[in-house]
């Protein structure tokens, strides 16, 4: 559909889910429990549409006071009373007996000041109270007929006069939805459903497009947040379906990455630019002091801008840190080259989490992004499901806009990894692994790097031994001279089980299959 | 005034008096159209909302009329369009302004009761009690009749 036949709500996120917006003509419904938005999300559709697309308004109310409205706008930051002052809104209180009345009436005072205004918005609030009308003022009316015959008239009406009609229907929190909803449901053609729900002992309220007719639009349940001085916020679920095309740029320049030589060496000269790197390992391991490498080396020497993202450690913490390792992260923070992008774990809302890291990421034109913390989400989103889709959903976008990123997970072993993440298997999805451990030798911890795997790269499978000090990580060199010879697999028994065990000299050699006369 | 919380009365009552307002009914009505600035309702319903009668609150009306604090539209149907206005030819002093910063206080509406009560005794010392439902909750009326 051309974008000019697209009606705008100008409310953050919203017209992105419907795919640039709403079908023209189409009258809107939006349906909810109290406190989920409904009159919010009119008001800000009529105070965007005036204010950011010339769009005369009017907001119709049975119940609310409209010194209320005001008052509750100005939270907001939107001044409906200079609104009205300017002739661009009318906030007209009546009675749903009056609004009907008034749509069949050929002198009709609502549709006069309307036509007055050059209103092209209407939001009318309360929709559910016109059964009222329908029953008759003594209940002695048709009922459900005759609500959705005036349903119908006064869709009519709006259509006549050309205006963008969006109305807010209640829902019982604690009842399933009427008859006078179900009717509205079938007779609207956009219909939008607010929901509040617990979280543990938190709250979430969720917007979901159950219906729009002449339009695709992004199913299911988006995070809807509601911020003082700004407004409502959709941000789209992490497991969408991405709109960009199913072509994916694959790049063939490869980076040194990381920027000391013998670890650039043992990855294979460095990664693929737009590759995902899942560093495992215990924490103290030295994972943010990897990324943090990573990211110096960008920004510093190759003009590439990095994010690092963490929930695990707050910014004063990280820089702190880096300072007693020599690296000097403030100066490239102060310059904007390198971001830092911290937010609390407890009630990680995953939705906005990720919309936040894609602005950041496209506003400071990001080339290199580390996600600090990966175990922390796990512990931070109400579901494994969840977890996995923000991850297949981070590794879908940084690949599809050529990101080098690396995340950062915490393995839970101390000696040793049997299982590269033990909580959920999405080690497959990414391209390089790098695995920090500690090793024991003698009484003494060491650390040990090995590059477990890394697509498309002539990587080292060796492990080799590093050092955290001064300037970050580095490798230990090899005393080639001093090292042991590699031999053969048939000089080791019990190689499968994990504990290779090299044979003496003494120990009879068990037979090879090509020694096996019966061999073919 | 001593706060916007506690008014001075007297000033509260020069200000009434400044602004042309001198019944209960006045300002109840004044207060209606100052939180629904554009209403498209009929008589019998702002009659309704307030608990007053029908009679009470068209005089009102078109008192707060006269004195600019409303403009009122042709009649659609038993309906008119009310729109609230601050008097063109306000009273010296901004007393319209202050008054309206009040509508949420309960002072004036406890200073209009208690000399509507007063003048209501002195008119019929027997009346008084009968009329008068009460001041419970900070909220007085007169039955509708």
């Amino acid at each position: 559909m051309a974008e000019s036949e697209l009606i705008q709500t100008g409310i953050a996120g919203l017209d992105a889910i419907f795919l640039g917006g709403i079908p023209q003509g189409n009258t809107i419904l939006v349906e909810g429990a109290p406190g989920t938005g409904k009159t919010l999300l009119g008001m800000e559709f009529i105070y965007r549409g005036i204010t950011a697309y010339q769009e005369p308004g009017l907001i119709v109310v049975f119940e609310t006071a409209p010194r209320k409205l005001i008052r509750d706008a100005a939270v907001f930051g939107w001044d409906l009373e200079a609104l009205q002052q300017q002739n661009a809104l009318k906030i007209i209180f009546t009675s749903p007996q009056v609004l009907d009345q008034e749509l069949r009436s050929p002198d009709s005072l609502l549709l006069e000041t309307a036509a007055d205004l050059g209103a092209q918005r209407i939001f009318i609030d309360g929709l559910s109270l016109l059964r009222t009308v329908s029953n008759g003022a003594n209940g002695n009316g048709n009922g459900l007929a005759a609500y959705r015959e005036l349903l119908q008239q006064l869709l009519e009406g709006l259509q006549r006069e050309n205006l963008t009609a969006l109305l807010a229907h209640e829902v019982s929190a604690y009842a399933t939805p009427g008859e006078t909803l179900e009717v509205a449901e079938f007779l609207a053609d956009t219909v939008i459903v607010l929901t509040r729900e617990r979280v543990a002992r938190g709250m979430r309220r969720s917007l979901e497009i159950v219906k729009s007719r002449g339009q695709d639009y992004d199913a299911g349940q988006h995070t809807l947040h509601m911020t003082s001085g700004q407004g409502l916020e959709v941000f789209r679920r992490v497991q969408a379906r991405p709109h960009h095309d199913l072509a994916q740029p694959t790049s063939t320049a490869r980076r040194s990455v990381i920027g000391v030589e013998p670890l650039d060496t043992l990855i294979g000269g460095g990664i693929f630019d737009g590759s995902t790197t899942m560093v495992v390992g215990i924490s103290g391991a030295g994972k943010t002091v990897l990324s943090v490498q990573l990211l110096l080396e960008g920004a510093q020497k190759q003009g590439r801008r990095g994010l690092l993202v963490s929930l695990d450690e707050h910014p004063a913490q990280i820089l702190r840190n880096a300072e007693t390792l020599g690296l000097d992260l403030r100066q490239p923070i102060d310059d904007g080259t390198i971001q830092v992008l911290y937010e609390y774990p407890q009630e990680l809302d995953i939705d906005a989490h990720f919309d936040r890291i894609i602005r950041t990421v496209e506003a400071g034109q990001i080339e290199r992004l580390v996600i600090d913390g990966m175990t922390s989400y796990s512990s931070a989103v109400e579901s494994d499901r969840l977890y996995r889709d923000f991850f297949h959903a981070l590794v879908g976008y940084s690949k599809h806009h050529l990101l080098t990123t690396f995340f950062n997970y915490e393995n839970p072993e101390l000696f040793g990894l049997s299982q590269f993440m033990p909580d959920f298997g999405v080690s497959s999805i990414v391209d390089n692994i790098i695995l920090l451990n500690i090793v024991e030798l003698g009484n003494t911890l060491h650390r040990a790097i090995t590059v477990a795997k890394a697509r498309g790269s002539d990587h080292q499978f060796v492990t080799r031994e590093y050092t955290i000090g001064p300037g970050g990580i580095t490798l230990v060199p090899v005393d080639e001279a001093q090292a042991l010879p590699v031999l053969p697999f048939q000089s080791y028994y019990s190689l499968l089980s994990r504990a290779p065990t090299r044979l003496g000299p003494a120990f009879p050699r068990e037979p090879q299959t090509s020694d096996r006369s019966d061999t073919p | 005034m001593n706060s916007d919380m506690t008014p001075d009365l007297a000033a509260v009552e020069h200000w009434l008096l400044s602004a042309g307002l001198t019944s209960i009914h006045h300002w109840d009505v004044l207060v209606f159209l100052y939180r629904h600035p554009t209403s498209l309702v009929s008589t019998e319903h702002i009659a309704r909302l307030l608990g007053y009668a029908m009679p009470e609150v068209i005089a009102a009306l078109e008192h707060l009329e006269a004195l600019g604090w409303v403009s009122r539209s042709r009649v659609s149907q038993t309906v008119r369009l009310y729109q609230f206005t601050v008097p063109a030819e306000a009273p010296p002093g901004d007393a319209c302004h202050r008054l309206l910063r009040l509508a949420d206080s309960r002072s004036v509406r406890l200073l209009l009761v208690r000399r509507w009560r007063q003048d209501a005794g002195r008119a019929n010392p027997n009346a008084c009690a009968a009329d008068l439902v009460g001041l419970a909750g900070g909220k007085a009326w007169r039955k509708a009749s």
